[in-house]
Order: structure tokens, then C-alpha cells, then sequence
């Protein structure tokens, strides 16, 4: 087990910000924590990297998270909401949790090359966008190649764009087996990307359980007729789409989750898919027309 | 912690307001050092002691403002915009990086007393003659104490408020009372005596007495309670208690800095 959380509680003043949350996460394995803002997502977190104080039990790779803190530590990799050092440029940035961490500052090269901000690297951090500064973040929790990643809404902030390719980035990281904690309130957007939900609610474990069963997806049928490109359509319906029903040359149809409808639209739209012929209507309207 | 003292230093170094600091204290120095020489037609006696004095006067107005500021701004302005967050989830103990604080600020805080006073230092002995250059080295000393102090305090009050605006406000009003009001409000109640015991409160009033002390062959400059002090415990007793005293109030603000920050949560 890389993650293990038993009976989290803390408070802020008189607030009790999280009561008696447990769960687990083995190795290999990808979790969402999700639930509405002030449910205590970022604060599970925080107890994690022992920045609150907290009563309960935190194990790190069977590590106390208070007790061996730095150890723990060791075997994390966080990438917080919003970014900070951003007087730094990228590469100094790198260099310095490279050594933090005892690692190689080579290593920092080779992680701003797998985020694609190699050709960044001197640019100072408040000049990067925000998908920019994510990437950079995940590039520094991957020094020292720790087995679970946290990440902390890590998309909040992005636009459609940058947020596709960061899911993207997580997702080849899932593939090559890490563990990942991830919190988030998008469901469209875990849905692809973890096996188990932990759904919280006022500090609180509401559910926890494989995604298909905390999280069912409502669908939604998306039908695009007589457009001239019916190819970028699909591929930019392809990350959305649940299933693509029976297609023509002139029709394409697929379901999408109901939540991830206005985003699906939006990037039809920024693609130059605007004079497309789009309809969006039941699942049952989508199979039989 | 190398990397995280040399990190201190490198962004008190690309920060504006330890910089301009200097600069001004410099500038400010060499002035104040320059008035102090004979020629020059300005009240008071001349000569290199009054440029020293000159000196110290500026030393114990702005010195503990660079050293409260820097502080207070080190800690609460990095948890603000999440630096200190970040720099406690990887793994170093809170003790380092708290530490790691305090010594990379104190060491950029100390070289622009050096800066500064080395000029004017420079300037003096040129005028005067390297033993009266010497004078600026004790000043150097006792303000490098003063700033570490300072400091300190700064920290402290970092660790304790809320946010950068509050910190920033809170270290204004600690440096408004050491430089001003506190004697004022000493001296409006007290006799000499007292005074001497009190004036062990305010880490301004100890450098300010202990420096007099060092540089001056008499008793004159003492004030009413170094006076009283030299009388009563003659100028070794003195001189200890003084010393003693700013080494608390060196070690005191940081010790009580890092019980909070310990077990502080960040949010």
C-alpha cells in the first residue's frame, strides 16, 4: 500500500474540516478525491505533506507522514493549484527542488523535456501561461522519480487546450504505472483517468468505490450531419466521447457525458467546426436516427 | 541547507527592498559620515567622533527597520503566495527551512551593514586616520547584532500574522515603538536607575548604549541610565549585562519564532 489514510480529522478555529476520512491507495493505482469546493479535498492533501497538524494516521509507503515527515516526503511528488517561485525561470526553478530532492540537476533537464518546456527553460515563470506553469510544477514532482503523485486541481485554473494536454501528460504517467491522488470537482475529466473515486462531502468520506459506480455517467447524444470534415470532428470529439453510435459518410454520431457537453461544443467551435451542422439531443434520438 | 540559505540570499538579493535598503544606508552613510568633518560648516563638535556618532544614529533608526521588514516579509509573504507550502512539501524539516531563513537573511542583512558602513568607514579614516576607521568597525559590530535582532523579531511577527499586508503593518508599528516611543515613554516615568533596567527591553536602546560604551573614553554620551549603569556595575559589569542582553534579544525572537512555526499549520 503507497497511501494509507486512517480516521483524518482536522480543524480550522472552530470549523471541523475534515472528521474521521479514511482510505487507501496501493501501488499502481490511480485515485480521485472529489466532492464540492470546501469539502476537504486540498486539506487531505496538506495533512499528507504534513503541512497541518492532524489527528489520525497517514502512512507514506508504510512511512508516518509526522513522525518520518522528510522520508515521507521523499516518496511524494506534489503539484499544488497555483504554482509559486515564479520570480525564478523554469530551469532555476528545476535545478533548485532537484537538489532539494538530492538528485542530479540533469535530471531537471530531462523532466522540463518530457512536459515539452525544454525550449522554455530560461524564461522566467510569471511570463508563462497557465498550462505552462502546471507543466513545469509536474515536471519538478517528477524529480526523484517518487512512487505516488499528488495533484491538487491541477487543471482549475486551465483553458480547454491546456487542460487536454496536461490530462494527456497524467495519463501517460497512469500508463507507465504510478500512483496518483488526484483531487478534483470535473468528473468528465477523472473519468478517463483514475480507477476509484473517494467522493467527499463537509469533511466527510460520502462514498468510495470504483468510478463507474460513485460516478455514472449521465450521456448525451452529439449528432454532426453534412459537415466536410466529419474527420476533425471526431477527433476532437474523441476525448469526450463514450461511444460513437452508427456513423455515414454525411453523419457522425456520438454520446458524450453530459458535463463535459458545453467543453465538447467549445472545442468543436475553437477547431473551426462553427459551420458544421451540429445537434445535440437523447441518446435514444442519437441511435435511432 | 546550503541550498536553502543560498536560495534566502539569492531572492533577498533579486528582491527590491533589501537592495534599495542598502543602497540608501550606504548613500546615507557616506553623507552623514562626510558632515562629520572638519571644514565642514555644520553644528555640533567636529571631527570623526561626531561622524560616528552621526553614524550610530542613522545605524539605530534603519537598521532595525531593513532587519524587522526583511523578516517579516520572508515568512509571511512566501506563505501567502504559496512558496512556503511548496518548499515544505518537499522533503527538508520545517527546522531547516525555518533556519535556512533566518541565516541566508541575516548574512545578506549583514553585508549591506558592511557595505554601508565600510564606505563610511573608508571615508573616515581617510580624513582621520585608520584608528578612528576602527571606530566604524565596532559600529559595524554592534549593528550587525542590532539587525540580527531585528530580524528575529521580524520572523517572529512573520510566523504570527496573517498575511503580508498585516506582517508588513505589524513590523512598522514594532519599529515606530523601539526607535521612538519607547524611551520616550521610559523616560516620562522612571528614574535612572529604572531606566537602565528598562532600556534592557528594547534591543535599539541596548546597541545604542553598549556602542556608546565601546567607543567612548568617558562617561559622557552615556545618558542618565548608562551612566547609572557604568557607576553601579563599573564598565566590564556594564558592558557584560549589555552584551548578554543583545544576545537575548538576538536568540529570544527566533527561538519563539520557531516554536510557532513548528506546529503551525500552512495553509
Amino acid at each position: 500500500m503507497i497511501l494509507s489514510v486512517r480516521n483524518l480529522a482536522t480543524s480550522f478555529g472552530r470549523r471541523r474540516a475534515l472528521d474521521g476520512v479514511s482510505f487507501s491507495l496501493d501501488a499502481g493505482e490511480a485515485v480521485a478525491l472529489m466532492g464540492p469546493n470546501g469539502a476537504g479535498k486540498s486539506t487531505i492533501f496538506r495533512c499528507v505533506l504534513g503541512l497541518l497538524p492532524y489527528e489520525g494516521t497517514i502512512q507514506v509507503a508504510g512511512l508516518d507522514a509526522t513522525r518520518q515527515g522528510v522520508e515521507a516526503r521523499r516518496r511524494l511528488g506534489y503539484v499544488p493549484q497555483s504554482p509559486a517561485f515564479r520570480s525564478s525561470t523554469a530551469a532555476e526553478f528545476v535545478h533548485f527542488v532537484a537538489k532539494l530532492r538530492g538528485v542530479d540537476k540533469r535530471m531537471g533537464d530531462e523532466a522540463l523535456e518530457m512536459v515539452g518546456l525544454a525550449e522554455n527553460r530560461d524564461r522566467p515563470v510569471r511570463e508563462f501561461s497557465e498550462g505552462m506553469r502546471q507543466r513545469l510544477s509536474l515536471a519538478a514532482a517528477l524529480l526523484d522519480d517518487p512512487p505516488l503523485l499528488l495533484l491538487d486541481d491541477p487543471t482549475a485554473n486551465l483553458d480547454a487546450e491546456a487542460r487536454a494536454r496536461f490530462l494527456e501528460l497524467l495519463r501517460d504517467l497512469r500508463a507507465e504505472g504510478r500512483s496518483l491522488l488526484v483531487s478534483s470537482h470535473r468528473a468528465g475529466e477523472v473519468r478517463g483517468l483514475v480507477d476509484r473515486v473517494v467522493m467527499l462531502r463537509e469533511g466527510r468520506v460520502e462514498a468510495d468505490g470504483p468510478t463507474g459506480d460513485v460516478l455514472p455517467i449521465e450521456q448525451i447524444g452529439i449528432l454532426v450531419t453534412h459537415s466536410e470534415d466529419l474527420d476533425s470532428a471526431r477527433r476532437v470529439l474523441l476525448p469526450h466521447t463514450i461511444e460513437e453510435l452508427s456513423s455515414t459518410e454525411e453523419t457522425l454520431r456520438v454520446t458524450v457525458p453530459a458535463d463535459e457537453l458545453l467543453l465538447a461544443l467549445d472545442q468543436l467551435r475553437a477547431a473551426g467546426l462553427s459551420g458544421t451542422r451540429l445537434r445535440v439531443c437523447s441518446i435514444e434520438e442519437a441511435e435511432v436516427r | 541547507m546550503r541550498t536553502l540559505v543560498l536560495r534566502e540570499m539569492h531572492e533577498a538579493m533579486r528582491g527590491r527592498w533589501l537592495v534599495a535598503g542598502a543602497a540608501v544606508f550606504a548613500l546615507l552613510s557616506l553623507s552623514v559620515s562626510h558632515l562629520g568633518f572638519p571644514g565642514v560648516d555644520a553644528p555640533g563638535p567636529a571631527g570623526s567622533s561626531r561622524a560616528v556618532a552621526g553614524l550610530l544614529d542613522l545605524v539605530l533608526l534603519f537598521v532595525p527597520l531593513m532587519g524587522l521588514v526583511t523578516g517579516a516579509l520572508g515568512v509571511a509573504g512566501e506563505r501567502e503566495d504559496g512558496t512556503l507550502g511548496l518548499l515544505l512539501s518537499q522533503p527538508v524539516s520545517r527546522a531547516t527551512v525555518f533556519f535556512s531563513k533566518f541565516v541566508g537573511q541575516g548574512l545578506c542583512l549583514s553585508l549591506a551593514i558592511v557595505l554601508g558602513l565600510g564606505l563610511a568607514g573608508l571615508a573616515v579614516g581617510w580624513e582621520a586616520g585608520l584608528g578612528e576607521a576602527g571606530s566604524c568597525g565596532v559600529l559595524a559590530c554592534d549593528a550587525i547584532l542590532l539587525g540580527v535582532a531585528s530580524l528575529g523579531i521580524g520572523l517572529l511577527v512573520g510566523t504570527l500574522a496573517a498575511g503580508r499586508t498585516r506582517a508588513l503593518t505589524v513590523a512598522l508599528l514594532v519599529w515606530v515603538w523601539v526607535v521612538l516611543l519607547a524611551d520616550l515613554a521610559i523616560c516620562a516615568h522612571v528614574g535612572p536607575g529604572a531606566r537602565f533596567w528598562a532600556s534592557l527591553a528594547n534591543p535599539v536602546q541596548v546597541a545604542r548604549t553598549l556602542c556608546l560604551l565601546a567607543l567612548s573614553a568617558t562617561n559622557e554620551g552615556l545618558g542618565t541610565s548608562g551612566g547609572h549603569a557604568v557607576g553601579t556595575f563599573h564598565v566590564g559589569g556594564a558592558a557584560a549585562l549589555l552584551c548578554g542582553a543583545l544576545a537575548a534579544w538576538v536568540l529570544a525572537p527566533i527561538a519563539a519564532g520557531w516554536l510557532f512555526f513548528r506546529r503551525q499549520g500552512i495553509r
